[in-house]
C-alpha cells in the first residue's frame, strides 16, 4: 500500500554513458580539423567553396545535435513511460484517483474490476455515485462529517487506511481495504485523492465461512450435552443411597467435565456471535449497584464455601446509570467474580462502582486477594484463548475465552476493562461504563 | 400434583431426561417425538402445560404454537418452549404469539426444568432467565 504523497518522479536516471558522447565527439574533432585547414589555406580549395564548406558543417553539425538530443529524450522517457504504463495496467490492486471537485478522472484494469464498472461508467463521475462505500457495520461512509475519507485526505493532507468496507453489487458485496492518499499533480500541488483498493472479499467469504460453522457446531453439540448432563444429573440423584461413594464421585467429575464443555461451546458460540458482528446490544439506562448486587448474591454460597468474604463497597455519593445491556452485563460480572473466586483461597472478593462528579464513566471494579498474576502474563490477559499456566483449582471451568468475550463486549458498550494485579497478593479487574446522559 | 404434562421433542435422550424427573415430582407425562402427533395431541386433549421443542423434524415449533393458538380451546393452555439455539428474534416471535415462557436445554439440568415448571404452576410466572445471550 502506498503511504504518503504519490509524486511522479524519474525513475531512469541512467547516469553518464560514455558511448553516446563518442558519437558527436568524433564529428566535432574532424569538423574542427576541417575548420582549421580551410581557415589555414592549407587546402586547395577557392573562397566560395570555402565558406560553403563552413556554412556545409555548422548547418549539418546543428542539425545532427537537435536530432540526437531528441532521440535521446525520447529514449529517455520510453521505458518510464512502459514501465509506469505496464506498472499501472498489471496490478491487482484497484487505482483510482478522484480530482478535488469529486469527479473520477484515472483508473487502472484492476479497479473496473474489482468494482464490476466499465471505464464509461465510471471515469467522469462523481466518486459518491461510483464507489458507494460502506463500512463494516453497514453504515455509508459519506454521510455524517468526518467519515468520508476523500473529504478527509483533501482537507488535512494525510493519508487513510480504512479496512472490510463494503460494496454492494445486486446480490453481491465486494470487501476490500483501501487506502487514500493526497494526489500531488505535475503543479506540485494536491489536485486530489489517489485510492488504492484491495479486493479482500475471497478472504471474507472464508472467514464468514469459519464462523458460521463454529456456530452451527456449536448448536450441534449441544444436544448431545444436553442429554449427558441430565444423565449423569439423574444418575447422580438417584444413587446417592444404593452406589459407592467413590463413584458418585466419579460421576460428578465426569458432571463437571460435562460443565466444562458446555462452557466453551456457549463461549465460542458467543464469540463467532461477536465476531460476525451479530450482536447488537440493548443498551438501557441501568442502576448498575442493583446489577452488582444480584451478581455478588448469586456467589454468596460458593464463596462461602471457599471461606472467603464476599461484598459490594458502595460510594457515600450516588452513582448516575449507565447505559447497560442487562443481558450482556451481568454475565461479565458473574464471569469475573467466578475468576476472582477460583484465583483466591482465602480473604475476600470486593465489587465496587466508583464515580468521579464531572466523569463520563462509572469504573466498576472486582477486587480479590488471590493469588495475582504474573507480570508477563498481565498483556496477554484480554486475548483469546489465553490462560495463565498456574495451579488451577480441579475442574476448573477456565476456557481462555471469557475476558476476550468480556473486553468485546464492554468495548461494544464504548466501555474500557483493564487489569491490575501484584503475584502473591492479588488481582483487581476494571471497567468502565458510559453514563446515562 | 396431578397436572398434566405434554413435551413434544424428537430427540430421545432429551425427552427421557426430562420426563423422569418429571415424573419423579409426580406430574403425569405424555410425550409425543414429532411435530405431527405432538400437534395432535395438543389440539385433541387436554394438559396443564406444554413443553414444545422449537426445532422438529416436518414442522417447526413456532407453526405448531401458532396452530395450538388458532384453537380455542388448546389455546388456553400455556406452551413453554424448549430450545438449544437462544436466537432472539424466534423467542421474541414466540411471546407475540402468546408462549408463557422459554428454556434453554444445554443451560437447565432436569432438576432446573423441574423447579422452574414448579414454580410457573405456583405463581403462574415461568422465569425464563437464560444464562446464555441470545442472537440477535
Amino acid at each position: 500500500m502506498l503511504h504518503g504523497k504519490l509524486c511522479v518522479y524519474n525513475e531512469n536516471y541512467q547516469g553518464m554513458n560514455i558511448k553516446r558522447l563518442l558519437l558527436p565527439l568524433v564529428f566535432w574533432i574532424i569538423a574542427i580539423v576541417v575548420a582549421a585547414l580551410l581557415s589555414l589555406n592549407i587546402l586547395p580549395i577557392n573562397n566560395d567553396l570555402r565558406t560553403m564548406i563552413m556554412a556545409g558543417i555548422v548547418i549539418f553539425g546543428a542539425l545532427f545535435h537537435i536530432i540526437t538530443l531528441f532521440l535521446a529524450q525520447k529514449a529517455k522517457s520510453a521505458p518510464q513511460m512502459s514501465i509506469s504504463n505496464s506498472v499501472f495496467d498489471a496490478i491487482e490492486e484497484g487505482i483510482v484517483i478522484v480530482n478535488a471537485d469529486g469527479i473520477v478522472s484515472v483508473t487502472n484494469p484492476a479497479a473496473l474490476s474489482i468494482l464490476k464498472l466499465t471505464h464509461e461508467e465510471i471515469i467522469n463521475q462523481d466518486y459518491r455515485k461510483v464507489i458507494p462505500f460502506f463500512n463494516e457495520s453497514g453504515d455509508s461512509l459519506y454521510i455524517g462529517t468526518g467519515n468520508d475519507p476523500y473529504q478527509e485526505v483533501l482537507k488535512t493532507n494525510q493519508s487513510q487506511q480504512l479496512k472490510n468496507l463494503q460494496l454492494y453489487k445486486g446480490e453481491e458485496t465486494v470487501y476490500i481495504n483501501a487506502s487514500f492518499s493526497p494526489f500531488i499533480g505535475a503543479n506540485g500541488k494536491v489536485t486530489g485523492v489517489f485510492t488504492l483498493l484491495q479486493d479482500i472479499t475471497e478472504e471474507q467469504a472464508l472467514e464468514k465461512m469459519k464462523l458460521d460453522f463454529v456456530a452451527m457446531a456449536a448448536h450441534e453439540l449441544r444436544t448431545p450435552m444436553t442429554s449427558i448432563r441430565g444423565y449423569l444429573e439423574i444418575l447422580i440423584n438417584e444413587t446417592q443411597d444404593t452406589a459407592k461413594p467413590e463413584h458418585i464421585k466419579l460421576l460428578q467429575h465426569a458432571m463437571l467435565s460435562a460443565d466444562r464443555l458446555v462452557n466453551l461451546m456457549n463461549n465460542l458460540l458467543s464469540v463467532s456471535q461477536i465476531e460476525r458482528h451479530k450482536l447488537q446490544p440493548n443498551l438501557t439506562p441501568t442502576d448498575i449497584v442493583d446489577l452488582l448486587k444480584t451478581s455478588i448474591q448469586n456467589f454468596k454460597p460458593e464463596a462461602e464455601e471457599k471461606g472467603l468474604m464476599i461484598e459490594l463497597v458502595e460510594q457515600k455519593t450516588s452513582t448516575p446509570q449507565v447505559l447497560v445491556d442487562k443481558k450482556l452485563i451481568p454475565q461479565i460480572v458473574d464471569n469475573l467474580i467466578a475468576n476472582a473466586i477460583s484465583y483466591t483461597t482465602k480473604g475476600s472478593v470486593v465489587v465496587g462502582a466508583a464515580y468521579q462528579p464531572g466523569s463520563k464513566t462509572v469504573v466498576v471494579s472486582v477486587k480479590d486477594t488471590g493469588q495475582g498474576i504474573p507480570v508477563e502474563a498481565l498483556p496477554h490477559m484480554f486475548q483469546k484463548f489465553y490462560r495463565v499456566s498456574s495451579l488451577l483449582e480441579q475442574g476448573s471451568k477456565g476456557t481462555g475465552l471469557g475476558l476476550y468475550i468480556a473486553k468485546k463486549l464492554i468495548e461494544l458498550h464504548n466501555g474500557r476493562i483493564w487489569v491490575e494485579s501484584a503475584e502473591g497478593k492479588g488481582t483487581t479487574f476494571y471497567f468502565s461504563l458510559p453514563i446515562a446522559e | 400434583m396431578d397436572k398434566k404434562i405434554l413435551i413434544i421433542e424428537d430427540e430421545p435422550f432429551i425427552l427421557e431426561t426430562y420426563s423422569r424427573e418429571l415424573e419423579k415430582t409426580g406430574y403425569q407425562i405424555d410425550t409425543a417425538v414429532d411435530g405431527t402427533s405432538g400437534l395432535d395431541k395438543s389440539l385433541n386433549q387436554e394438559y396443564d402445560l406444554i413443553l414444545l421443542d422449537i426445532m422438529l423434524p416436518e414442522m417447526n415449533g413456532i407453526d405448531i404454537l401458532r396452530e395450538i393458538k388458532k384453537n380455542e380451546k388448546a389455546s388456553k393452555t400455556p406452551v413453554i418452549l424448549l430450545t438449544n439455539l437462544g436466537q432472539e428474534s424466534v423467542v421474541d416471535e414466540a411471546f407475540k404469539l402468546g408462549a408463557q415462557g422459554y428454556i434453554l436445554k444445554i443451560n437447565a439440568l432436569p432438576t432446573q426444568l423441574v423447579k422452574r415448571v414448579s414454580e410457573f404452576f405456583e405463581t403462574g410466572k415461568f422465569n425464563s432467565e437464560d444464562i446464555g445471550f441470545l442472537e440477535s
